[in-house]
Formats: structure tokens, sequence, C-alpha cells
């Protein structure tokens, strides 16, 4: 139970839908969401399959604890291979779609083949419609959001769409519900946009009431959310937000700024969480208008922002969408960095707008932000001209022409276009793949790999390219949660990053969103998915299962074709040491952790799993 | 005289233009001040200083009634927090 046991299978070639029981065995291996869909991908799809042909599938998909009264129960995933990394991508969103798709009877919705028009995918219970979409092709997520709600005359509709980039083939694009939650990184707006889907609009009215010990679930929710009360990082979430992280990497000396050249910026307290608070002069009102919530979510990290009104990019433009001028998604740590520090650029509302460009067109901030940072180092080395930037003057700190770049991303206009092809891509074709920050082909996070040595190794066997949620060590390493770590050592860290990777996958696989990891564990989400759910679910059992997707997923992308050389780093991170701060002189030693790694894993020294690992697993041999 | 510069974060700062980074306070240093001893004087010992960093790094809480602070030192803290 918690489980709805029902899968609706969507043929986009013939139009036609289908609805299909819940395969449970395997979501007694692999629990839901993440574990589940990644099952469903590796024995439906061709791990070498084009990202963007219609072979390829994209699965949207709950956890059984998603829509119900567990805190933060209102995660959903999106599962494909990704065009970005052409390994696996799966990217977690909140917001409200996640329990609405449960509400309306829905475990997962597959996405197969492509249709020969535009259209979008109306779903009402066990009533699924696809529909046309010509009108809101080309538009925005915003725009295609209020034209859906208008013409279904639904206030309560829930939408996730894709931008203007995902119809284009912009390799980042995001699919964005709810105006500002998105399923993020490795293009899986990219894959949506592919198969001609503009949108998936759900209404659900049955509810989530197929626990199996109510009673004793709601003693079990009612614990954990006691637990986030009391906790004080959770509460720093919710006043804070998570750029509460600004400030202190960039005192640890760890903030990578202007693509990873410097690790401290000297503007980063322009852009911090304390700076979104402070009233502004225009209008006396602060950047941070109020914490925002995800559905059953008692954290509430989200930021709701307005931009000044008298700020360069909104002043005197009648061409904006409303909610640019209105309280709309605020910046997160990881958008205040890429569009911010990572471009060198210290002006809150020029970053804030960038953020809600993003939202506004559904792509991934970080691979932009970044993409356009390694722009700004091809410009200043003098590779990339301003004939090649359509007469952007595309200089670190130049708020301006970060703005610029990101409308026409998000327009995928002129010199967008450009940029649409991530980091990897345009760096190569001006010659220095070495200035892309990126493994796998996806860009990285916040976190300096050569002052925290454990998010390198995180970043390196990422298993859908860099990534910081896939195994938070920095929380560890700089913060001191569960227990500090010296972010300067190697020794330790494989075991480390491996309990941090193994955990995100089975908060990632329950429905419920790997912050709430911050104060509750392993116990609590067993406590309650056993009272939820038939089956016996303990601790044991569930950090086998975290183990056991970690692995699925590896097997996957070795399937694609990745290998061991894949696990590294770009020689930046391994060959330029850090020029001054706490971690002055050091540069990532994977070379000192990743055998380690393997050897802990089950794996050859190729990165392949060895049969006994498999066997431990129960993963196919 | 002898001075650090103390930054106090999140919760343990008031929120001001002025403190974006950080509410900033220049401490006289008194003959053989430590950490704790400091934070002592500035009433926060009551407070959970979850994380101390000192010119940048990390002072372990059982290192901090002996850490000897010194002149121009940088001593930034932070309650627990977390991001992502």
């Amino acid at each position: 139970m918690s489980w709805t046991k029902k899968v609706l299978r969507i043929n986009l070639t013939d139009r036609t839908s289908a609805e299909e029981p819940l395969n449970m065995e395997w979501a007694e291996l692999y629990l839901g969401q993440r574990g589940l869909a990644t099952k469903y991908l590796t024995e439906e799809v061709d791990p070498t399959v084009e990202p963007l042909a219609p072979e390829n599938k994209l699965y949207m998909v709950t956890g059984p604890l998603t829509g119900t009264m567990a805190s933060t129960g209102g995660r959903y995933s999106c599962v494909t291979k990704s065009p970005l990394t052409n390994a696996l991508a799966c990217s977690n969103s909140g917001g409200f779609f996640g329990n609405e798709m449960k509400c309306a009877g829905w475990d997962m919705i597959i996405l197969e083949g492509k249709a020969s028009s535009p259209v979008y995918i109306n779903i009402a219970n066990e009533k699924c419609e696809i529909l046309p979409a010509d009108e809101i092709w080309g538009k925005s997520v915003w725009e295609a959001d209020e034209w859906l709600h208008n013409k279904h005359q639904d206030p309560q509709l829930r939408i996730a769409a894709i931008g203007v980039p995902g119809e284009n083939g912009n390799l980042y694009s995001a699919i964005v519900n709810d105006l500002h939650r998105a399923a993020g990184r490795s293009g899986v707006g990219t894959v949506m946009g592919s198969k001609n889907v503009k949108a998936v609009t759900l209404r659900g009215s049955k509810g989530v009431g197929n626990i199996k010990d109510p009673k004793r679930f709601f003693a079990a929710t009612q614990k954990t959310k006691e637990i986030i009360a009391n906790n004080e990082m959770a509460q720093g979430l919710g006043a804070l937000g998570t750029n509460v992280m600004m400030n202190h990497m960039n005192e640890v000396g760890a903030l990578p700024t202007r693509n990873w050249r410097d690790s401290t910026f000297e503007g980063a307290a322009k852009l911090s969480s304390e700076a979104m608070m402070v009233p502004r002069e225009s209008d006396g009102k602060a950047n941070l208008t109020r914490p925002g919530a995800c559905f059953a979510c008692t954290i509430a990290c989200g930021r709701i922002s307005t931009i000044d009104p008298e700020h360069f990019t909104i002043k005197n433009r009648d061409d904006l969408h409303k909610h640019f001028k209105s309280n709309s998604g605020g910046n997160e740590y990881e958008a205040a960095w890429a569009f911010g520090v990572d471009t060198g650029v210290d002006d809150l509302d020029a970053v804030t707008y960038a953020n809600f460009v993003s939202n506004e067109q559904a792509f991934d901030p970080i691979s932009a932000g970044a993409t356009i940072a390694a722009a700004m180092e091809l410009y200043e080395l003098g590779i990339l001209t301003k004939e090649d930037t359509g007469g952007i003057e595309l200089n670190f700190g130049n708020a301006e022409a970060m703005v610029k770049c990101v409308e026409l991303i998000g327009k995928h206009e002129g010199f967008g276009k450009e940029l649409a092809q991530s980091s990897l891509r345009f760096c190569t074709k001006y010659g220095r793949p070495d200035l892309a920050i990126v493994v796998k082909g996806q860009e990285f996070p916040a976190y300096d790999a050569r002052a925290v040595q454990g998010m390198g190794l995180g970043y390196a066997t990422s298993n859908r390219g860099a990534c910081h949620v896939r195994g938070y060590t920095n929380g560890s390493e700089t913060a001191g949660i569960p227990f500090k770590t010296d972010p300067l050592a190697t020794e330790g860290k494989a075991e480390l990053l491996m309990a941090f990777q193994d955990t995100t996958s089975i908060f990632d696989s329950a429905g419920i969103c790997t912050f709430s990891s911050f104060a509750q564990g392993v116990e609590e989400v067993a406590d309650q998915l056993d009272a939820a759910c038939e089956g016996d679910w303990t601790a044991e059992k569930l950090m086998l299962l975290g183990e056991r997707v970690w692995n699925m997923e590896r097997e996957f992308n070795n399937s694609a074709g990745f290998t061991a050389a894949d696990d590294t780093l770009p020689p930046r991170l391994l060959e330029e040491p850090i020029k001054e701060g706490p971690a002055k002189g050091h540069v990532c030693e994977l070379d000192k952790m990743l055998p380690n790694y393997y050897e802990i894993r089950g794996w050859n020294t190729d990165g392949t799993l060895t049969d006994a690992t498999r066997k431990r697993l129960s993963l196919p041999l | 005289m002898p001075h650090i510069t103390l930054k106090l974060f999140a919760s343990l700062a008031k929120s001001s233009a002025e403190n974006i980074a950080g509410e900033i306070k220049q401490i006289t240093l008194l003959e053989n001040d430590t950490i704790n001893s400091l934070v002592e004087r500035v009433n926060l010992a009551d407070k959970n200083l979850h994380l101390v960093i000192l010119n940048g790094v990390y002072i372990n809480k059982e290192d901090r009634p002996t850490k000897r602070l010194n002149d121009g030192d940088i001593l930034a803290i932070w309650p627990p927090i977390v991001g992502g």
C-alpha cells in the first residue's frame, strides 16, 4: 500500500494511453521514485539509445510517501537518459505536482515515442487526454501555465511544463512545475521537448488514503515533524534558505569564483541570504518576501522574492511577464552562485532576475550560469570575441552581459543558441575543453573540490555527472553535519561519500526531500515506510536498497559506454592549486580517494561491478 | 591594542544592511585570551556555536578552551546551518 500500484503509460507516437499495474517485485527492491523509475528505465530502454530519439523514455514518478502526511512528502522525479551527459538523468522536484499525481491515482507516468506535432497531456484521475499544444508552443512556462489554467477553467490544475529552450534542444532544459519548482538538472526538459510534449497537467481528487496502518503512520510522521521542528538546521533553512551557505563557503575559502579561477569572492556578501533580508532604498522592501514550502513540507527552504522596481532588469520594461514585477521563486544558493559568483557578478537583483528567467523558461541555472562563466573566461582570454557574442562585452563581473546572455538562452536566440550547447561543447568549439568545469558533461555546483576533497570524489563518481545532491559530504566537511570532518583530508572520504550517496538514494526513492535528512535519519524513514507500506521496512533493508539503487545506476552508465576514465575532474581541479585562503596550495587529490572508493563499492578497478557485488545487492548478473 | 574581528552569522546576528557579511565586532584582546574566554566575554557562551572558524579554519569544540587568539585574527561563528 501507499503506492497506488498503477502506472499510466502514454504512447505519444500513437497518441494512446493505457493503465498497467506497478511492478511490485521491483517496488520491493527499488521502493519508488528515483530507484523504481530507474529500474523501469534499465529494463525498457537500451542504455546506448540516442537521448533525443523517440526510443528514449521519460518517467515522471512519485515515491510511496509522496502525497502522504509525511513531512516533505511532495517530491517527484523525472528519470530518463540525459542529452547533456549521455548518462542517466534523474531530476527531483517539489512543489505540488507529485502529490497531485498520487491523488490522481498514479505512481508513475511514462512518456514513450514522439508526437508528430506539439501536444500537452491532460490527466484528471483516470482520464488521460493528449491534446494539441500549438497555441502554447513557443511560449514560456509562465504563459503556458496561464493558458492551461484558463483553458481548463481550473485554478487548482497542477502543471509541469517546458519553456522555449526545451522545445529547441537546449541541453540543460528543465521541467518546471507550479511556476518555480524545477526538475532542473541534466536536460530532462530537453527530452520532454524532443517528444513534442509542452506540458503535463494534473488534477486528482482521490487523496492518498491507502496507508497500511494509519494510526502508526500518524505517530511516525508526527515524531518526524517534531524532530524537524526542533532541529536548528531545519529552522535555519526556513529562516535563511539554502543561500545561508554563501558567506560560509566564502569564509572557508571554498566558493568557486569566476569559472573556478578563484575560490573566494569579494562580492559574496552582497548575494547572501543576509543581503536578501535587508530592506532596499527604492520601496523599503527586502528581496526576500517570505519563505516558501512545497507540499507537506515543515522546513520551507524555498524563497519568495521580488526584484527592486528601480533595477535595470525590470524598470521601464513592458515586455516582461507580470511575475517579474511581483513575488516569484527567489534565489537558492546554487542559482545565486552560478549567476553571481561564478560569473563574478555581485548584483543581487540581476541574479534574482536571471533566476526568474530560468523559472520562466525552464532551464537549469547551474548549467546556464556555469556556461556563461566559461564563456566569460574565453572572452577575457581573447579566444571569444565581441563578434562571436553578438556584441556583448562578456567580462567577468558585467551584470548587464550576464543578464543579456540569460535572456538569449531563455528565448533561444542569437548567442543564446551557442550557450545552449552547455559549457563542454561550447568550450570544445573554441578549442579549450579544459575550461569547461564539468564531469560527464554536467556543470559543477558551488563547492570547490580543491578545498572540500570529498565533494571532488562525489563529483567524479556521481551517476548523473557533477552534482552536489547525490552525496553532500560538504555537510560533514564544512558544516559539521552529522559530524565534522577535515575538508582537506582525503582519508575516510570514500566511506563518508558512500554513506551519503546510499542514504540520499533512499530519500530520493521514498518521495520525501533530501533536505529532511539533515534532521531525520534512515530509522525515521523506515518507521514511516513500515507504517505506510506493505512489506517489512527496516533501516538495514533501506541501506541495502540505497546501495542497490546506486549500483543499478552505475550499471546503466557502464552499459551506456562510460568507464573508469570518466570518473575524473577537469584539469583545473586536479592541477591548478587554490591561490589564497585556508585551502591555498591545494588541488583535489582524487587519485588518493578513488581506488578506495571502488574497493568499498565492490567494483573492479575498471569501475565495473563484480559479480559478488551484484549478487549481494540482488542485481541482475 | 591587539584585537580580533568577530563575525556572527545567521541566527547569531541581527539583520541589517551593515551585517550582510556577518555582524562584525572589533574585540580588544586580553592577555591569554582563548576562543572560549572571548566567547564568554561577549555573552555567547549559552548559544550553540556549531561552526567556529578561525581565519577560515574550523576549530574543534575540544580545542576551543585552549586555542589562543592573536592580534588580527578573524573569528567567524555560525549556529548549525546547512544548504544545498
